[in-house]
């Protein structure tokens, strides 16, 4: 996903994306980030308990924990008021 | 709730690619006919000072500033052209990314889009305000410079007092004004619906800003 996003939204963008198990590689390709800025998200996550390292045979990657869906959960329910709460455009 | 998000999500998406769309025709519109002008004057004037001017005589300065005018016109749509295409194709992929979804959109589904919403919007904030700020500038100037070029083709003989109409040129010419009147309309509608777009997705984003605390919260507990 490319464009301006908040960080909040990007650990959102992980989180979901890492229901199930995946490669450092795939994450950052899929929620566009470099190597670098998302090597910071991932610490992160992992270090306040939102995502945990899994082993798949020879290839490491990363899962989200049940915190993580309380987050995403709370995300949700924020950005979808957006639509509740301000009167939407239309032509 | 997600059906209605995604549905109401779903208007507003295919308003503002429509408007997205109108804004690159209006882009487009102005740049043929600043090329228009510019042309038309442009041959008028090398057709009538190839002979040596008098000195002191400025008959000529009118005829090069509606060329000169003919020629911001075409700057001006070929910068809005150049600033309306990436707003338009970035919607126009949300779009077709949204027709290709399968019926019933999940949250999550949705709260992406969303999230992509927000960011074309963030990315663009500058570039629409921008807009908001010339359309209606660009409206009257279409205006001026129609009215102007509509004008070559009636003459005024300030002896008799008459008026000469090129009556080959009438249809065309009456088309013409109803083309820049619609025109120049569309730079006010322009004005009014990019504004309100732009109020919309200002408070969205101040409602963002006061969530970014809670999710801040959320995310630094212990």
């Amino acid at each position: 996903m490319a464009g301006r996003r908040t960080p909040y939204e990007i650990y959102w963008e992980i989180l979901v994306f890492c229901k199930t198990p995946r490669s450092f590689t795939s994450i950052i390709n899929r929620c566009n980030l470099n190597s670098k800025t998302g090597q910071e998200y991932l610490d992160f996550l992992c270090h306040k308990g939102y995502l945990s390292s899994v082993q798949e045979g020879t290839q490491s990657g990363y899962l989200s924990t049940g915190s993580a869906t309380e987050y995403i959960e709370l995300f949700t329910r924020l950005y979808q008021s957006l639509f509740d709460t301000i009167p939407g455009f239309k032509l | 709730m997600t059906d209605n998000i995604s549905q109401q999500f779903a208007g507003e998406l295919r308003s503002f690619f429509t408007l997205s769309l109108l804004n690159v025709v209006f882009a487009a519109l102005l740049t043929a006919f600043g090329v228009t002008v510019t042309i038309v004057f442009g041959i008028d004037f090398i057709g009538t000072s190839m002979p040596a001017l008098p000195e002191g005589d400025i008959s000529k300065v009118f005829p090069a500033l509606k060329i000169l005018f003919g020629g911001l016109a075409v700057v001006g749509g070929l910068r809005w052209i150049y600033t309306s295409v990436p707003i338009f194709s970035g919607i126009k992929q949300l779009r077709d990314e949204y027709s290709g979804l399968k019926e019933p959109v999940s949250d999550e589904t949705i709260t992406g889009m969303i999230i992509r919403m927000i960011s074309i919007y963030r990315e663009n904030r500058e570039t629409i305000r921008y807009m908001i700020n010339t359309s209606i500038f660009w409206g009257f100037y279409l205006l001026i410079l129609g009215i102007t070029y509509s004008l070559k083709f009636i003459s005024f003989s300030t002896s008799s007092g008459t008026f000469t109409i090129d009556v080959l040129r009438v249809i065309p010419l009456a088309s013409l004004a109803f083309f820049i009147a619609i025109v120049s309309l569309f730079s006010v509608a322009f004005f009014k619906k990019f504004k309100k777009y732009s109020k919309v997705w200002d408070l969205r984003q101040q409602e963002i800003d006061r969530a970014e605390e809670n999710l801040q919260n959320f995310l630094e507990r212990e």
